[in-house]
């Protein structure tokens, strides 16, 4: 019966809704008689009761209220009954709507006073979203909706959450739980949040937290994961912006800096709200080490740890850090990294850090300045080519950032840093070590085109016992230069970097680079062309790290269905000079009964040109679209161009 | 004694064409239904058996329990009293009047010329105000207003016996927060508790719309 009552009382609100019959404001010609409520607003009404002596009025065949303040609120419903009228108003009605600024309350019971509204047992209507709550209460004042026992149906996903905040362009979600399904019950995953913020003008919603949750199995999600709830334009699913959706690819190293292992696939487990596991593999690129990664990561307030392998070894990383003033806190860390491009380090360290950022330090110039120093001790130990090295470390370091307000001419900027480190159990040449680096830089642009000049110099006294993994300095000065051409359509780049001082460096030309991309689009067709020249090789003595090639690639989608690219590299070192690629890779999908799958697949014909008799393999992936009821699963792995790509999407079946 | 004798149909005579009655100030002349207190002289016209009293006075009326007070009175016992600056008290309230007349016959007052009506839980203002003391009803027509609560009205039917009244449209009524209105013929049913707090309701209720048919449309 009840639920009958709720049904029928939502598809009133959903016909009265969808007919664009919404009480946005009361029309008091519509009304005989009219009932102004001290502090509330005007209440319009078809008939009148009113017992002056318990001071109660009853109102019916039809009630419609307007609230005094703004935002305005509107209420209708057939009866009201309002008790305390010419002292202090509280009104109660039953199959009553309530119209906010831009969304509908239809409520099974509704009483309110001068404070605000309350209702049960309602259902909730906007342009955006619909569903039903248990309870709701308005702030006339605040123009607020708190709503609690929440069921949405937000775009493509169905939501419930314990509490929610609605205010006109906002929506707030507290423990929310969601999921596309469109059967009963969860279904095959959720994704489930304790905070999560609707724009509603957008549609964009922002997860924080996130976690998606299957078979037993808890994953975080991209910690401030943004999603488009109406779904993507055309895809008809919803779509993740501006990052992955699993935090996996982009998990932020919880303990110091992030460890340099190529790309890396891994699942972060959630085992408690302090702890997960990440789980998966590294080093899928070339000069990385191909390895598992297995790792525990505990997060305890002011503790962190990372404790297990990754892919180029074994870790063991802890901190404590506590605050002692704003912008002052000490660390106290232990750093335990196992492999060779580590140097096999193990370390114990105390550091007291401060930061400090000053705005517009002069008024009249609207500037900036970041100061930052560190004071540290630490117990290292290094094994270097077959050699144990160990030491203490005591030392401070210092940098200043400043940032000039933008000018006609560009924008100036200073960024220098100077550190002290002594060794004791140094030997005489590398006992201290003092770094000062010097960048001033400046960037400008007009309109569309773009440019930039830096000037880095380090000067380096002294020197380090331990190797550059940790804190080894080299003297180093060079010179950096760009500019650009952007449009809404393509871009053409010039580059160069000039040496004058690399530790290992033969050709002071580091970089002479011409980059070129062009877009066009013709209805369901579009293309992709890029074109970079690299000369830098040309314009000194040959060094390993420095390249000249002439590469040209061109990539055709047509809708979302073909893609088809062609790419070609030509090298032209005098020793290397020839054609090294001239590659085609493609995508199609395959559509079986509630299964697509997209092969990609790329193959490098350039050995055929040379004789091989077989092409190579530069890339290949799989993408896995799964229907369901809950949707559309994506789930897709591709390598290319030395680089991993993975995406996990849900869509809603169009 | 004879003398005397041979006067009294001389006297008899001149009292027919007029009297001018001496009688003490405040005096009760007391009738049958009636009993009368003149403010000055009374004069009996003995062709027509009407009395007048040129400078008023206050005649009860026992059997409906009323009295009517005004500045200048003429009555018939048992067909009509006319009253000017009347003030009539009674079980029902109070009604004055620059002008009234009751009949005995149907047992009406009948105030013009604008009078009011104070009651129970109600004072009001109207051009005219009948009032049936056999039907404990009044009605008011025309103009009818009142200051507390605030209302107008075309006419208005006081139930003299049960706290209760009709304001018939077009009408306004308010009273405090909350303004009614209706148009011509609308009805607004006013009910009172034995403190005199009012009710007021637009929808009639089946029981007031009955009291009052008789004087309905």
């Amino acid at each position: 019966m009840h639920f009958l009552r709720s049904f029928t009382l939502w598809l009133l609100a959903f016909w009265l809704f969808a007919s664009g019959v919404v009480f946005a404001s009361c029309v008091p010609e519509d009304y005989a008689q009219e009932l102004t409520l001290p502090g509330l607003g005007v209440v319009y009404t078809g008939d009148f009761r009113y017992n002056s002596a318990r001071d109660e009025a009853r109102l019916f065949n039809g009630v419609c209220f307007t609230s005094a303040g703004e935002p305005s609120v509107t209420l209708s419903a057939p009866t009201m009954h309002v008790a305390g009228v010419q002292a202090e108003p509280t009104f109660v009605a039953e199959g009553a709507t309530l119209t906010l600024e831009t969304f509908t309350l239809f409520a099974e019971r509704l009483s309110g006073n001068a404070v605000g509204i309350r209702l049960r047992n309602l259902s909730v209507m906007s342009p955006q979203f619909s569903g039903r709550a248990v309870r709701a209460r308005y702030n006339l004042e605040r123009g607020w909706t708190v709503l609690t026992g929440v069921s949405l149906r937000l775009g493509n996903f169905r939501v419930e959450s314990t509490a929610a905040a609605l205010s006109a362009n906002r929506l707030v979600l507290r423990n929310a739980r969601a999921s596309t399904c469109a059967c009963e019950g969860d279904g095959p995953y959720t994704l489930s949040a304790p905070g999560v913020t609707i724009n509603l003008l957008t549609g964009v919603a922002r997860i924080k937290q996130g976690r998606l949750e299957a078979m037993g199995l808890r994953v975080p999600l991209n910690p401030n994961l943004r999603l488009l709830l109406d779904g993507a334009p055309g895809a008809g699913g919803s779509a993740v912006i501006g990052g992955p959706l699993l935090a996996a690819p982009a998990a932020p190293e919880p303990v110091g800096a992030t460890i340099d292992q190529g790309t890396k696939v891994a699942v972060p487990l959630q085992l408690a709200p302090w702890a997960s596991l990440e789980l998966g593999g590294a080093g899928f690129a070339a000069r990385y080490p191909t390895g598992l990664v297995a790792l525990l990561n505990l997060n305890l307030d002011r503790w962190r740890a990372a404790l297990g392998r990754v892919g180029p070894g074994w870790r063991a990383d802890a901190i404590f850090r506590t605050p002692l003033a704003p912008g002052l806190d000490v660390d106290l860390s232990t750093t335990n990294r196992d492999w060779r491009a580590a140097g096999f380090l193990h370390e114990v360290a105390l550091s007291l850090n401060g930061a400090r950022r000053l705005t517009q330090i002069s008024a009249e110039l609207g500037d900036t300045l970041v100061l930052s120093g560190q004071l540290f001790g630490a117990l290292s130990r290094q094994t270097l080519a077959d050699t144990l090295v160990a030491s203490p470390r005591l030392g401070v370091k210092g940098s200043a950032l400043y940032t000039g307000a933008p000018t006609p001419l560009g924008t100036f900027g200073l960024r220098t840093e100077t550190g002290f480190t002594y060794y004791p159990l140094g030997s005489a040449d590398d006992q201290t070590q003092l770094g000062v680096k010097l960048v001033p830089s400046w960037r400008a642009q007009s309109g569309p085109l773009y440019s930039a000049f830096s000037f880095e110099h380090q000067a380096v006294l002294g020197g380090s016992p331990f190797a550059k993994s940790l804190d080894r300095l080299e003297p180093k000065s060079f010179v950096d230069g760009s500019v650009a051409w952007v449009d809404d359509h393509g871009s053409l780049k010039l580059q160069g970097r000039y040496a004058f001082r690399l530790a290992g460096a033969t050709n002071p030309v580091r970089i002479a680079r011409l980059e070129a991309a062009r877009t066009f689009s013709l209805g369901d067709f579009s293309t992709v062309n890029r074109f970079t020249a690299e000369f830098a090789g040309l314009l000194g003595p040959a060094d390993r790290d420095i390249d000249a090639f002439v590469r040209a690639e061109t990539e055709f989608v047509l809708a979302s269905d073909l893609e088809l690219g062609f790419k070609a590299r030509y090298d032209l070192l005098p020793d290397e000079a020839g054609l090294k690629l001239l590659e085609v890779y493609a995508s199609y999908p395959l559509t079986f009964s509630g299964l697509t799958l997209r092969p990609f697949l790329g193959l490098n014909a350039a050995p055929l040109v040379t004789g091989e008799p077989l092409p190579t393999v530069t890339g290949y992936g799989l993408s896995v679209a799964v229907k369901s009821c809950c949707g559309t699963l994506v789930a897709s792995y591709r390598l290319h161009d030395e680089s991993v790509r993975t995406a996990f999407d849900v869509r809603l079946s169009p | 004694m004879s003398l005397r004798r041979s006067f009294l149909p001389l006297f008899l005579l001149a009292l027919s064409a007029s009297v001018a009655w001496a009688a003490p100030v405040g005096t009760p002349q007391d009738f049958a239904a009636l009993t009368v207190r003149p403010s000055g002289p009374e004069e009996l016209d003995l062709t027509t058996g009407v009395t007048t009293l040129p400078q008023g006075g206050e005649i009860s009326y026992r059997e409906e329990g009323v009295t009517l007070v005004g500045s200048f009175i003429r009555y018939l016992e048992g067909d009509f009293i006319e009253v000017e600056t009347a003030v009539v008290r009674g079980d029902f309230g109070t009604l004055t009047s620059p002008s009234l007349r009751f009949e005995f016959a149907s047992q009406r007052l009948r105030a013009a010329q604008g009078a009011t009506f104070v009651g129970e839980a109600l004072g009001l203002g109207a051009d005219t105000i009948e009032i049936d003391l056999k039907g404990d009803v009044a009605v008011l027509s025309g103009g009818v207003t009142s200051t507390t609560p605030e209302l107008s009205g075309e006419r208005a039917l006081i139930d003299l016996s049960g706290r209760q009244a009709l304001l018939v449209g077009p009408y306004r009524y308010q009273d405090g927060p909350f303004a009614l209105r209706g148009d011509a013929g609308e009805l607004l049913a006013l009910t009172w508790d034995a403190a005199g707090a009012l009710s007021a309701e637009t929808q009639v209720p089946a029981a007031v719309r009955l009291r009052f048919a008789p004087f309905l449309p």
